[in-house]
C-alpha cells in the first residue's frame, strides 16, 4: 500500500522530501550563483585561463623542442641506432670491428622497423698536404647509403659528395688550415689493423661547413672501400648506422634486433649513443615539471580562496536554505558544481587561445632567433615545432579540474557545520 | 546679524533614475543658526536626507548655493570637502557608524588622528568625552561587542569630540528600540543645551522631532512648513 | 593620514579575514620558495660552468693571436715582452700563465690519437685546473721538464702507462712536421673525461725546443674578480697591441649565455608564477574593498581624503605580499641550507660534464636575488592593489548611505 503510493507520486516529490534537488536545477542554480559576483568569477577564471595557457604553451614547446633536439642530434652523425663491436663504444680502436660487414648490413636493411642502414669504418690518421699535416678522424662511408642516415652530406658548400672511389669530403676549416682547394691531393697515414702503416691518397672533391669548428677541422669522409683496404680491414666495418621511422621507436627496434646479431656485435640506441642528450632532456623536463606544479598549485589556491570568500559571504543564505529544508550535502554539491563551472569557463578561454596558437605554430614551427650559439652547443634545431598531443594539451586542464574540485570542496564542507539560526543572524 | 552656521539658497538636486529625472530637492532656501537643534522631517523620498547630504558635502546640488560656517561648498574640491567634513562637521549615521576593527576609544580618537592631534591629547579628550557621556567602561570594546545604542552613543562621542560647528545626524534612531532612542535623544538634547552644539537631524521618527527646537517639514523636495 | 594609523587599520583589517589572507600568504610563500629554489639551482649551475670554463685553461682573460682560433698552431704564436705584467700594477691579478698550445698527434705502440699539446710552467699554473690536479705518478717539476703528463682516459686508450714512452708529432712554424718521444711522468684525473682525452702537458721549454721557436700561443690571466675585467682588458690591449685580448665571455660564448640565461631565468620564472598569483591577490583585495563599501563610505563622510583610502588598500596589499615573501624566502633558506654544501649529481654526470659542471653540484642562494625577489614583490603588491584601490575610491559616502 505504502509502496504503491510512492510509486504513483509525481517524480518531483521524492527529491523534495529528502531535501535535495535534481542535478539540472543544481546546474542552473550554480551557474547563476557563479555570475552573482562577476568580477570575482572573471578574475578567478582568468587565473585558470592564464595558467592553462602557460602550461599548454610551455609543455608544447618543451616537448616539441625535445623532438627537434633528438632529430637534429641523431641526424647529424649518430643515427637512431648503431650496430657495433661490443667494445667499440668504450674503446674505439681499429681492431674492435664487425668482421662480416656487408652480410650483416644486408640483414639489417631487411630487419623490421629499420628504414635505412649505412656502414662506416673509422680510423685516426695524419692528414698531409705537401709538407703540412694535421691529425684527424678519417671516416669511410658508403656514398649512396650515408646520406640516408646523416646530415653531413647536406652541409656541402663546394664541389660534390664523394663522386669517385678516391674522393675526399673535407671540412672547410680543415681545408683553410691546410690551404686545400677542390682538386688538391691529400695523403692519409695511420696505423692499420695488424700494426702496419695504413696509407692512401685522396682527391678533395667536396667541402662541408657544419658551423661547428671542432667538427669541421677534425673529420673527413672518404669512400668505405678505400679505408677498408688501406687499414687492412677487408669486409669489416666499425659501425652500421640505422634509422627508424621515428626516433622514439629506436629503443623497441633495438631490443628486437639484439638477438639476431652475431656474437661480437651489439646494438645501441641513441639513448646510449648520446647519453648526454637523454640526460639533458631529463634535467630540462624536471625543471619544467617544477614550474608546472607551482603554477597549478598556485591557481588551485586562488580558486580555493575565491570559494572561501564566496562561502563566507553567503553564510546567511546557506542558513536560510538549511532552514527551509535543504540538506547541507545539497549545498556542498551546489558549491562544487559552481567550482566546476568556474573551471569550465577558465579552461574554455585558456584552451581556446592556447590550442589555436599551438596548433597553428605546430604546423609552421618557430625559428629560434638569437640563440645560434646555444643551438650549436645544445644540439637545438633551427625551428621548434610545438608538440600538439593529448598530453601537452590535456594535462593542465585535467590537473586543474582535480585542483578546482578540491578547492571548491574544502570550503564547501564548512557548510555542514553551519547552524541555521546563527547563520541567519550573521550580518550580511 | 547673526552668522548662519548653514545657509542654503535656491538649492536643487535632480537624479537621473532610468532616464526619468527625479527631483529630490526643488529650489530650497534654508538656514540653521548657531545653537539650534533642527529636525528635518518628512516621509521617505521627501528630500530630507538629500538636504542633509548636500549640507554635509556628501552630495553636490545641481543648482543653488550652500555655505557651511561661511565656506561656499560649491567652491571646494573633493579633498577640500573632505577637510571641511573633518574639521567642521560631526556625523552620526543610522548604522555602520564605527570602524569595526577599532575599539570605542580608538574610534573616538580616529578623527583627531586624521587632524594630526598628538597622542596624549587625543587620549585625554577621547576618554574625557566617553566619560562625560557615561561610557568610560566601554572604551576598550570593539563595535561588535557593543549594543546598537552603545554604538550610536560612541558615534556621537566621536562626532562631538573635535567640537565641530555642526552635528549632522541621519536617522540616528533608525535601528534602535524606543527606550534606547529616548536615551540617545536625551544625550543630543543635553549636548545642545549644555555645550551649545548645533544639531541638524533628518528623521521620520516623531520621537526625534519632539526633542528638536525647530522642525522643518519637507515633501516632494520642497519645504512645506516650519 | 598618519602612517601609524594607516598601518594599524590595515593590519587589523587583514586579521578580520584570517583564512582568506592566510591562503594568499601561503600561495605567495609557495611561489617565492619555488622560484628561489629553482634560482639557486640555475645560479649554482651557471657558477660552476663559469668556474669550469675559467679553470679549463681559459682564465678571466686570454691574449692570443688574431688568427689562432681558426688555425691553432705555433705559426700563430707571439713573444710577450719581458715585464709586460707591470702594466697591470693597479689591477688585482690572482695569477697569469704563458703557454704554448698546439694540436698534435700522439702515438703509442698500438694507438694513435689527436690531442692538444700544452707547454707550461707548472709554477704559473696555480690559475688553472692543472694546479689542483691529482696526478698518478709524478707531476711536472718545471718549465724545463722533458716528460709529459697525460689524462688517465687517454693513457687507457693508448694502452700505455706511467714510465713508458709516447711519440708526439706536430707542426713547426714552417709547416713542417716535428716528432719526438717523451716519457710519461704521470697520468691525471680531471673532472671530465673530455679534458683527459684532449690535454697533454709538458714543460714550456720542451715544446719550444721541439718547435724550434721561443714563441707562446697564449697568455692567460686570472683576476681577483669579474669586475676588474674591463680595466684589465683596456690595459692589456695597450701592451699587446697587435693581438686579441679577450675576456672569458668572448672565449666561451655558450657558458656566458648560460650565465645570462640564469640571470634572466629569475625574472621569467618570477613573472610567470607571480602572474598566476596576481589574479588571486586582486580577487581577495577587491572582495575586501567591496565588503567594506559602507565602512569606506563612512570614512569618506568623516573626512578621510581619497588618497588615504587608496593608501589603505595599497598598504593592505603590500602587507600580504610582504608576509608571503618573507615566509617564502625564509622557507627557501631553510630548504637550501641542508644542500648548501653540495648535491651529488652523479646520475646526471654526462650532461654535467658536457656542460662543464662537476658531479658534486653546489646550489647557490644569492642574497642579491633574494633582494630582487623581495623588491619585485613589493612592486607587484602595489600594482595588484591599483585596481582594487580605484574601486575603493569610487565608493562615495552616498553609496554607504544607500546600502
Amino acid at each position: 500500500m505504502a509502496a504503491a503510493d510512492i510509486a504513483q507520486a509525481p517524480p518531483v516529490a521524492a527529491p523534495a522530501a529528502t531535501g535535495s534537488v535534481g542535478i539540472g536545477l543544481h546546474m542552473r542554480v550554480a551557474w547563476r550563483n557563479l555570475w552573482r559576483n562577476r568580477r570575482r568569477t572573471w578574475l578567478t577564471a582568468s587565473g585558470i585561463a592564464f595558467s592553462i595557457f602557460l602550461c599548454v604553451v610551455f609543455m608544447s614547446f618543451q616537448l616539441g623542442s625535445y623532438d627537434g633536439m633528438i632529430d637534429t642530434a641523431t641526424g647529424m652523425m649518430s643515427g637512431h641506432m648503431q650496430v657495433q663491436h661490443e667494445d667499440y663504444f668504450d674503446d674505439p680502436k681499429v681492431a674492435n670491428r664487425i668482421v662480416a660487414g656487408s652480410e650483416l648490413l644486408r640483414e639489417l636493411e631487411e630487419a623490421p622497423g629499420v628504414v635505412a642502414a649505412a656502414p662506416r669504418v673509422e680510423g685516426f690518421a695524419l692528414v698531409s698536404v705537401g709538407e703540412r699535416s694535421f691529425g684527424g678522424l678519417v671516416m669511410g662511408v658508403d656514398p649512396v647509403r650515408e646520406p640516408e642516415v646523416s646530415a653531413l652530406s647536406k652541409q656541402i658548400v663546394e664541389g660534390e659528395y664523394l663522386p669517385r672511389t678516391d674522393s675526399a669530403y673535407v671540412g672547410k676549416a680543415l681545408a683553410t688550415n691546410l690551404g686545400l682547394k677542390i682538386g688538391d691531393e691529400i695523403f692519409v697515414m695511420g696505423s692499420a689493423l695488424e700494426g702496419g702503416v695504413a696509407a692512401a691518397l685522396f682527391t678533395v672533391d667536396g667541402l662541408f661547413d657544419t658551423g661547428q669548428v671542432e667538427l669541421d677541422r677534425s673529420i673527413m669522409q672518404v669512400p668505405l672501400s678505400a679505408v677498408q683496404s688501406a687499414f687492412d680491414l677487408g669486409d669489416s666495418v666499425h659501425r652500421i648506422v640505422l634509422m627508424a621511422e621515428n626516433a622514439n621507436d629506436a629503443t623497441a627496434i633495438a631490443q628486437g634486433l639484439a638477438p639476431t646479431l652475431p656474437d661480437e656485435a651489439r646494438v645501441l640506441d641513441w639513448d646510449k649513443l648520446l647519453p648526454e642528450l637523454r640526460q639533458m632532456i631529463q634535467m630540462d623536463a624536471v625543471s619544467g615539471l617544477i614550474i608546472y606544479v607551482l603554477l597549478l598549485a598556485i591557481v588551485t589556491l586562488s580558486v580555493a580562496n575565491s570559494f572561501t570568500m564566496t562561502v563566507f559571504e553567503r553564510t546567511r543564505e546557506f542558513g536560510m536554505l538549511i532552514a527551509i529544508g535543504m540538506r547541507p550535502g545539497g549545498i556542498v554539491a551546489m558549491i562544487v558544481i559552481e567550482a566546476l563551472c568556474m573551471w569550465a569557463v577558465g579552461t574554455a578561454i585558456g584552451a581556446a587561445i592556447s590550442y589555436s596558437l599551438m596548433i597553428g605554430l605546430g604546423a609552421v614551427g618557430v625559428p629560434i632567433a638569437g640563440l645560434e650559439d646555444m643551438a650549436g652547443q645544445f644540439m637545438m634545431p633551427e625551428r621548434i615545432h610545438p608538440e600538439v598531443s593529448f598530453f601537452t594539451l590535456g594535462t593542465a586542464p585535467v590537473v586543474l579540474l582535480v585542483g578546482t574540485l578540491v578547492a571548491g570542496l574544502i570550503p564547501a564542507l564548512r557548510v555542514r557545520r553551519l547552524k541555521p539560526v546563527e547563520a541567519l543572524r550573521e550580518e550580511e | 546679524m547673526t552668522q548662519h552656521v548653514v545657509e542654503c539658497q535656491g538649492v536643487s538636486r535632480t537624479y537621473q533614475d532610468d532616464a526619468v529625472p527625479v527631483h529630490a530637492l526643488r529650489d530650497v532656501d534654508f538656514a540653521v543658526d548657531s545653537g539650534e537643534f533642527v529636525s528635518l522631517a518628512g516621509p521617505s523620498g521627501s528630500g530630507k536626507s538629500t538636504l542633509l547630504h548636500v549640507i554635509g558635502g556628501l552630495d553636490r546640488p545641481n543648482a543653488g548655493a550652500i555655505t557651511v560656517d561661511g565656506e561656499d561648498i560649491n567652491a571646494l574640491g573633493d579633498s577640500e570637502l573632505a577637510d571641511l567634513r573633518l574639521n567642521k562637521i560631526g556625523f552620526v549615521f543610522q548604522a555602520y557608524n564605527l570602524i569595526p576593527v577599532l575599539s570605542a576609544q580608538e574610534n573616538v580618537e580616529f578623527i583627531m588622528q586624521l587632524q594630526g592631534i598628538d597622542a596624549a591629547e587625543r587620549g585625554d579628550r577621547a576618554l574625557g568625552t566617553l566619560d562625560s557621556l557615561g561610557m568610560r567602561d566601554l572604551a576598550d570594546r570593539r563595535p561588535g561587542e557593543m549594543s546598537g545604542g552603545q554604538q550610536q552613543r560612541v558615534a556621537i562621542a566621536r562626532a562631538i569630540v573635535t567640537n565641530p560647528v555642526l552635528l549632522l545626524a541621519d536617522e540616528p534612531s533608525a535601528n534602535l528600540d524606543t527606550g534606547t532612542t529616548g536615551e540617545l535623544l536625551e544625550l543630543l538634547k543635553r549636548l545642545n543645551k549644555e555645550r551649545g552644539v548645533t544639531i541638524l537631524t533628518a528623521t521620520h521618527d516623531p520621537m526625534v522631532m519632539g526633542y528638536a527646537s525647530r522642525q522643518v517639514h519637507l515633501r516632494d523636495g520642497e519645504i512645506v512648513s516650519e | 593620514m598618519p602612517l601609524k594609523l594607516l598601518l594599524q587599520l590595515s593590519w587589523r583589517n587583514l586579521w578580520r579575514h584570517r583564512r582568506r589572507n592566510g591562503i594568499m600568504v601561503l600561495a605567495i610563500a609557495l611561489a617565492v620558495t619555488g622560484v628561489m629554489l629553482m634560482n639557486t639551482l640555475m645560479r649554482g649551475m651557471a657558477a660552476e660552468m663559469r668556474e669550469a670554463a675559467i679553470d679549463n685553461l681559459t682564465g678571466h682573460i686570454k691574449v692570443i693571436h688574431p688568427g689562432y682560433m681558426a688555425d691553432p698552431g705555433i705559426g700563430r704564436g707571439f713573444e710577450p715582452e719581458q715585464g709586460w705584467e707591470q702594466a697591470l700594477a693597479d689591477v688585482p691579478v690572482a695569477g697569469w700563465a704563458q703557454r704554448v698550445r698546439v694540436p698534435a698527434v700522439i702515438m703509442s705502440e698500438r694507438e694513435t690519437r689527436g690531442v692538444q699539446l700544452v707547454g707550461v710552467d707548472p709554477a704559473q699554473e696555480t690559475i688553472s685546473f692543472l694546479g689542483s690536479l691529482s696526478v698518478d705518478g709524478e707531476a711536472l717539476s718545471g718549465a724545463e721538464d722533458r716528460r709529459i703528463i697525460v689524462g688517465a682516459t687517454l693513457a687507457e686508450q693508448l694502452e700505455t702507462s706511467v714510465g713508458r714512452r709516447l711519440v708526439i708529432m706536430t707542426q713547426g712554424a714552417d709547416g713542417l712536421n716535428r716528432e719526438a718521444g717523451y716519457r710519461i711522468a704521470g697520468t691525471y684525473d680531471a673532472d671530465s673525461n673530455a679534458l683527459e682525452k684532449v690535454f697533454v702537458f709538458t714543460g714550456a721549454q720542451t715544446v719550444a725546443r721541439l718547435l724550434e721557436s721561443p714563441a707562446v700561443t697564449e697568455v692567460s690571466l686570472r683576476l681577483e674578480s669579474d669586475d676588474d675585467i674591463p680595466l684589465a682588458l683596456a690595459e692589456l690591449g695597450a701592451v699587446f697591441e697587435d693581438l686579441d685580448v679577450k675576456a672569458w665571455q668572448d672565449l666561451e660564448p655558450q657558458v656566458a649565455s648560460m650565465v645570462l640565461v640564469a640571470d634572466f631565468g629569475l625574472y621569467i620564472m618570477y613573472f610567470v608564477i607571480m602572474g598566476a598569483l596576481v589574479f588571486g591577490l586582486v580577487n581577495a583585495l577587491v572582495t575586501a574593498v567591496m565588503e567594506r563599501v559602507r565602512e569606506l563610505g563612512m570614512l569618506r563622510a568623516l573626512g578621510m581624503r581619497p588618497r588615504s583610502v587608496v593608501a589603505q588598500v595599497v598598504v593592505e596589499s603590500t602587507l600580504v605580499m610582504t608576509a608571503g615573501v618573507v615566509a617564502g624566502l625564509a622557507l627557501a633558506v631553510v630548504c637550501y641550507l641542508p644542500f648548501s654544501g653540495g648535491i651529488d649529481l652523479s646520475a646526471f654526470s654526462e650532461t654535467m660534464q658536457m656542460m662543464g659542471v662537476r658531479n658534486i653540484f653546489t646550489p647557490r642562494l644569492e642574497v642579491a636575488d633574494m633582494v630582487i625577489v623581495f623588491v619585485l614583490s613589493l612592486v607587484l603588491g602595489v600594482l595588484a592593489s591599483l585596481y582594487p584601490a580605484r574601486r575603493a575610491v569610487k565608493v562615495t559616502p552616498l553609496d554607504a548611505m544607500r546600502r
